[in-house]
């Protein structure tokens, strides 16, 4: 069964109509525990995008010589390579960003969002359909991340952008928005609990949207 | 049960076989593909992710010990110690030795406090060879982000109060954080972690002036450095 979608509804499911996060609910593992602020909610999104865009190109290309009913371990084993992968060659070329991104990397792998997309989309897509289906949901995610993080930086401690550079470099140091100073921080926003409230917001604010 | 004659049975077990026969051909086909692409691309990244971890050792010692200071290739010149008690774990530790035109600079010694609020805290301490600080960096740790984590150098200064410090200067009870009677500063909100990393650090001087001479004198026995986030 091949969608008859075209490629910019595609998109606008990831981002929107058919969000990871906010809709799908999935990869809240990894979401919930990183986004204490807006730049790891970033490093997150743009490793999961990266490795979705990857899998499901994969997935979609080899889709015709996977027997159905082993398609899952499959899926499983091309993910968990994909990842593999990716991370050593980050951190071979690219080790400052693997020193900032590495830790969300095996996070990825809890990510239950990449192997819905296989099974729900790239199975059944061709490769570009499916390549615009991992870039849309991956930035929704992202958006997600960012925003949430945001959020739970801003409650708790009173910045925005709190340790762009990691991710920029030195330059980004000035990105930092202080709101409020505060000795005592605002830990319910910072731990997890902070992300359930946030997150629950957001989905009630999308809801509230959409309808 | 459907009536099924034997044959009819015989025929539907003989292509069951079959087909789980050929799936698992597949399945194994595909962990071999999949393994064998990692282990290429391991074998290709290997020597350029050891270089990098060598490269960013050096960086992390520069922060503390400006680099004129020494002059032999200190992530060459190092040598594996264990000691539970006074370096907080089980696990051999690292001890890199600074050498100015062949005599004794410094050392950076990686230590352990066991007792952080989540867990144990991995901190590298550099130390001249006359016991005095020069400089402390945390590598791992998992404590409260806005409270604890501000032992972190990019968080706060709060690790630069060691620095100069040695055991002759300071008494052993002055080496405890204000609410304890001690010298060292806390932090607001945290008592647990700043209470370890200070007992960490005392005692890595301790260890360090016990085995001074030695430390300095061991054929150096690890040439590369161990992958310091395969720990984690």
């Amino acid at each position: 069964m091949e969608t008859s979608l075209n490629n910019s509804t595609i998109f606008k499911n990831g981002l929107w109509d058919n969000n990871t996060a906010l809709v799908q609910l999935l990869g809240l593992c990894p979401l919930l525990a990183v986004t204490g602020s807006m730049i790891n909610g970033l490093g997150l999104g743009i490793a999961t995008t990266f490795v979705l865009v990857g899998s499901n190109i994969t997935v979609s290309l080899i889709r015709k010589h996977i027997p159905k009913e082993i398609r899952i371990p499959i899926f499983v084993m091309l993910i968990a390579s994909f990842v593999t992968n990716v991370q050593l060659l980050m951190n071979a070329f690219t080790y400052e960003l693997y020193l900032v991104l590495g830790i969300f990397i095996p996070l990825i792998v809890t990510n239950c969002a990449i192997i819905g997309r296989a099974e729900a989309f790239a199975s059944k897509n061709k490769l570009l359909p499916s390549f615009v289906d991992g870039l849309g949901q991956g930035i929704g995610f992202t958006l997600v991340l960012m925003l949430l993080g945001a959020f739970r930086e801003f409650v708790g401690q009173g910045t925005i952008l709190d340790g762009a550079h990691l991710l920029f470099g030195e330059w980004a140091k000035d990105l930092t928005m202080h709101f409020y100073l505060t000795e005592q921080k605002f830990l319910l926003a910072i731990l997890p609990p902070g992300a359930f409230i946030g997150l629950g917001l957001l989905i009630a604010f999308k809801n509230k949207i959409s309808n | 049960m459907p009536n099924l004659n034997s044959n009819e049975r015989k025929l539907n077990s003989l292509s069951m076989k079959r087909s789980i026969f050929r799936n698992g051909m597949i399945l194994g086909l595909f962990a071999m593909v999949s393994t064998g692409l990692i282990v290429m691309t391991h074998l290709l990244t290997k020597d350029k992710i050891a270089k990098e971890i060598e490269l960013s050792l050096v960086r992390q010692l520069t922060q503390m010990v400006p680099s004129e200071h020494y002059d032999n290739e200190v992530y060459l010149d190092c040598i594996t110690v264990n000691d539970l008690n006074l370096l907080g774990s089980k696990e051999d530790q690292k001890v890199y030795r600074m050498r100015n035109e062949g005599n004794d600079f410094a050392l950076m010694i990686t230590t352990v406090a066991p007792d952080g609020y989540s867990g144990k805290i991995d901190i590298a301490v550099a130390v001249s060879s006359h016991g005095k600080i020069l400089g402390a960096n945390i590598l791992t740790h998992q404590e409260t982000p806005g409270l604890g984590d501000k032992i972190e150098r990019n968080k706060s200064d709060w690790l630069t109060q060691f620095n100069g410090l040695s055991l002759k200067q300071l008494d052993k009870d002055k080496w405890q954080v204000k609410k304890d009677g001690g010298q060292f500063d806390g932090l607001t909100g945290a008592t647990i972690t700043p209470r370890a990393v200070v007992k960490a650090i005392y005692n890595t001087l301790l260890y360090i002036e016990s085995h001074q001479q030695n430390l300095f004198n061991q054929v150096s026995n690890c040439s590369l450095p161990k992958d310091s986030n395969s720990g984690n």
